[in-house]
């Protein structure tokens, strides 16, 4: 049995035939337009899924090509292909320059800064290389996670183990940089489907938990309470009633504070939507935003964790951007045009969601830093609110900052302790100034799972992180 | 890389009892503006090749499918017969219940193809970028992005099924401005049909302009259990539990509360009649055949409250011992008796039209969404609302689902233009 699915599989792009060619190609582009940049992706990876009624090995579908972008003063102008061959690529150069000429080159426009000059390779670095490992270890793992949620408890009637892994192979070239880096990203994650008395009625719920890491094998270990945990919780919400609507005092696990970062001041500081008059954090640039003790990142260079790069799909290399200082919004997050047009200081953010996509503002791994709070001091200080976790969704309003996160478990807290009731689902809705500002206490733990996927606004699903240290707020919940 | 080159590559590899080869060729053309300025211009052609192949084996008394899978892209299609034999080795680790893949089907025509988008995509993007600027007026469009997107399909597998189809598709987004600074909101829109004529920018844009317009000043909705009234993008997604529950899958996993011939919620002030339709024209969710190669069927899934079928995959159909169906198709809601503005009339009701995100859990049928437009109807009065959520579960909030008499078409939604649910969660003004 061979252990790797790229042994056989189409080999990478080369980046000694690549860079050559590509700079060639840049600088062939350069002669009739005033910044060219080259781009090529090669994006593989495999899901090994173990279910209860079906088992699947399959690949992650791929994403292999070449995108040619050309800044002509007024606009980007882009020609992508899936064709590696020396002939498609120079059609595909080609036909972002005619594009380009097309639609006109404004020679007096400010230049596009190319960046310092610069050749560098980046590759993830994997204790345990995943493609090193037996396939049918990778299906016995998948196998023994499933297994262990289903025998845990007689309502859980469908479980899955899932063990992924995705491989990213880059090359960004324009005529400073030549830049690659090899990203690998690998995941365990359980889901559990619990049932009563479904024909004709009865409750169902659904539970997913898990780790991704930017790693190899070695990401697959999951903490030892993660399943038991996961299957409790599903057979806790198991028609849960919805708890009354209205302003409460809450504490937030990491999770559902990573999930609040993102959609908080995460979109609310993409640059790209400065642009567009589409967020109101370009009038707050200075501003206090929130409590004083908050403070908030956007890092791609974070070690390990599976949102992160070494460099964006714009050539900038990684490095930590931090967005509110002290409940000041002190920094906005871009790419390369929105950087370009305002003026801003460009940040390692520019993302496509493949080479056939054009690169936007998106984070990263964003979360809140760490407090000084502990998480049951938090508790003891509520009267009568609730610990929220297992977050499901968030979706963000940066124009008018409304914000709408949802969760799958509200645990009640009355007089410091958890009483044990939980409610299911839950929905906090709110103005991203005033919940930010709510914080009291920060805590001084920080984790991020990496299991997420983030869109601009409905569609361009690149891969991110969030996390944090608990936070005890005050929120509008139903 | 071709369909034929994967096809001869699995068909000659040793331990391949099955298959099934789908290629799909995109060429997609796309606009970006932020306000009528272009900031970018793209280009892109794909082509993919995915491949299932099945095994067979015995494990002690019974019959084992084994599965696995592999996708080619560009100019790969040399790594096929060494991802064939790979694949067989892969498959031999996983074991499923058999089922066998669909043999040859009469494909029906659909007309999904638009030539004007797959042969001219460029004028019908230059059209519409004028029809959306002079349908949007004096209101300010932050941004906006158009795609024209031409799609080829073909479906070959082992059992001897063939087909091939031809789609276009056009997606529209954009922002509508209103007010300036702390005071500015936006109206964020999609549109997506498979010509201009649904896509019909020049109907919808002055709704969004007057949404974007009533959000500024909007304030919170009351706290409550109160009636609310679903319409526009609302729609789009608020029978999805009802769909999923029907489904083969579900009824294989164990989690349908849907039996066949009992009512659907427990007591339905207008019965609830709903299908999924894959055969409908121009619809985004029509599609002849689905990834395996099954010829689709429309489905009556709820008649008059009760449920009668399920959809169902051909691997789904063969465990459960139904007719298949395949995936795909729009859904469809038979309407009810109550005018439109009757269902708005007997206040106070919540008239919801769009959320932030709305997503019905497929599984619990709980609903949750922040609201972004929505109007509160008290005696005679509209006062726009925005901010705060309506929360429920679908399986208990229709038991008393009104619907109105009037319809409306969405890209995969066919039905009453107004739902009205009488006891819902609304969490607004403290």
């Amino acid at each position: 049995m061979p252990a790797s699915p790229n042994a056989i599989q189409p080999p990478l792009p080369d980046p000694d035939r690549l860079i050559p060619l590509l700079s060639d190609l840049v600088a062939r582009m350069e002669a009739d337009v005033p910044y060219a940049a080259a781009l090529v992706t090669d994006e593989r990876g495999e899901r090994v899924r173990m279910g209860t009624t079906r088992e699947q090995v399959e690949p992650v579908a791929p994403a292999r090509g070449a995108v040619f972008s050309v800044h002509t003063g007024r606009t980007v102008v882009e020609a992508a292909v899936d064709d590696l061959t020396e002939g498609a690529l120079t059609a595909a150069a080609d036909r972002a320059v005619a594009a380009a000429l097309d639609l006109g080159i404004d020679r007096r426009a400010r230049k596009v800064d190319p960046g310092p000059e610069m050749a560098a390779r980046f590759a993830t670095t994997e204790a345990t290389p995943y493609d090193a490992v037996a396939l049918a270890d990778k299906v016995d793992r998948a196998r023994s996670l499933r297994d262990r949620a289903a025998a845990l408890d007689g309502r859980v009637v469908n479980a899955i183990g899932l063990i992924g892994h995705t491989r990213s192979f880059e090359v960004f070239v324009n005529r400073a940089k030549r830049l690659v880096q090899d990203l690998k990203r690998t995941q365990a994650v359980v889901s559990v489907t619990c049932a009563v008395g479904t024909d004709g009625g009865g409750q169902s719920a659904a539970l997913t938990d898990g780790r991704g890491r930017r790693a190899g094998w070695e990401a697959v270990d999951l903490p030892d309470d993660l399943v038991p945990r996961l299957v409790a919780d599903c057979t806790r919400i198991l028609g849960a009633p919805r708890l009354t609507p209205g302003y409460y005092d809450c504490v937030f696990s990491p999770e559902f504070a990573g999930i609040f970062a993102h959609e908080a001041f995460g979109h609310g500081t993409e640059a790209d939507m400065f642009l567009k008059d589409r967020s109101r954090g370009q009038d707050y640039l200075g501003q206090p935003v929130a409590a004083p003790i908050v403070n908030m990142y956007d890092a791609p260079d974070l070690a390990g964790e599976a949102g992160g790069y070494f460099f964006d799909h714009e050539g900038q290399i990684a490095a930590t951007t931090q967005i509110i200082e002290k409940g000041i919004l002190v920094r906005a997050i871009t790419d390369l045009a929105s950087a370009h047009a305002l003026g801003l200081p460009r940040t390692a953010n520019g993302r496509r969601e493949s080479f056939a996509r054009k690169a936007y503002t998106r984070m990263s791994n964003t979360f809140f830093g760490p407090g000084d709070a502990d998480v049951s001091e938090m508790l003891a200080t509520i009267r009568h609110g609730f610990y929220l976790e297992r977050p499901s969704n968030g979706m963000e309003d940066p124009k008018s900052w409304g914000i709408q996160l949802e969760g799958h478990m509200a645990s009640e807290v009355v007089d410091g302790k958890l009483t044990g009731r939980v409610f299911s689902p839950v929905i906090v809705t709110g103005y991203v100034p005033e919940l930010l500002q709510s914080i009291t206490m920060v805590g001084r733990d920080r984790e991020i799972t990496g299991l997420g996927m983030c869109g601009k606004g409905y569609k361009e699903w690149v891969k991110v992180t969030d996390g944090g240290p608990h936070l005890r707020l005050k929120a509008r919940l139903a | 890389v071709t369909i034929e080159a994967v096809v001869r590559a699995v068909t000659r590899c040793p331990g391949v009892a099955a298959w099934v080869v789908r290629e799909r060729r995109l060429t997609s053309h796309q606009r970006y503006r932020i306000f009528q300025k272009r900031e970018a211009e793209r280009s892109a052609r794909t082509t993919t090749v995915e491949v299932t192949i099945h095994t067979e084996r015995r494990d002690g008394d019974r019959s084992v499918l084994g599965e696995a899978a592999f996708t080619l892209t560009g100019e790969a299609t040399g790594a096929a017969p060494a991802l064939a034999r790979r694949a067989v080795a892969q498959a031999a680790l996983v074991a499923n219940p058999p089922y066998v893949l669909p043999g040859p089907s009469h494909v029906p025509h659909m007309a999904l193809r638009d030539p004007a988008v797959a042969e001219r995509p460029l004028e019908v993007l230059d059209a519409l970028e004028a029809e959306l600027d002079g349908a949007a007026g004096d209101t300010p469009v932050g941004s906006s992005e158009f795609f024209a997107e031409s799609h080829e399909v073909r479906v070959r597998t082992s059992g001897g099924f063939e087909g091939a189809y031809a789609a276009t598709e056009l997606y529209v987004e954009f922002a509508l401005l209103a007010g300036n600074g702390a005071e500015g909101v936006e109206c964020h829109g999609i549109r997506r049909a498979r010509r201009p004529r649904e896509l019909d920018l020049s109907g919808a844009l002055p709704h969004h302009a007057r949404w974007a317009a009533d959000r500024r000043g909007a304030g919170l909705p009351p706290t409550g259990v109160m009636p609310v009234v679903f319409s526009e993008e609302a729609l789009d997604s608020l029978f999805a539990p009802f769909a999923a529950h029907g489904s083969a899958r579900a009824r294989y996993e164990g989690w349908s509360r849907l039996t066949e011939g009992k009512a659907v919620v427990a007591a339905a002030a207008d019965p609830l009649n709903l299908s999924i339709d894959p055969h409908l024209p121009w619809r985004l969710g029509s599609r002849p055949f689905d990834a395996e190669g099954q010829v689709t069927a429309p489905v009556a899934m709820i008649r008059d409250g009760r449920f009668e079928a399920r959809t169902a995959s051909k691997r789904y159909a063969d465990y459960l011992g139904l007719v298949p169906t395949g995936g795909g198709g729009t859904l469809v809601v038979g309407p009810g008796a109550t005018p439109m503005g009757d269902l708005l009339s007997d206040g106070p009701v919540l008239h919801a039209l769009r959320f932030s995100t709305f997503h019905p859990s497929a599984v619990t049928g709980a609903f949750s969404g922040e609201l972004r437009t929505a109007y509160l109807c008290e005696n005679g009065k509209v006062t726009p609302v925005s901010g705060g959520s309506v929360s429920g579960n679908v399986f208990e909030a229709f038991a008393n689902a009104r619907f109105s008499r009037e319809r409306t078409v969405r890209p995969e939604y066919d039905g009453p233009m107004g739902v009205r649910l009488e006891a819902v969660t609304v969490a607004g003004r403290p």
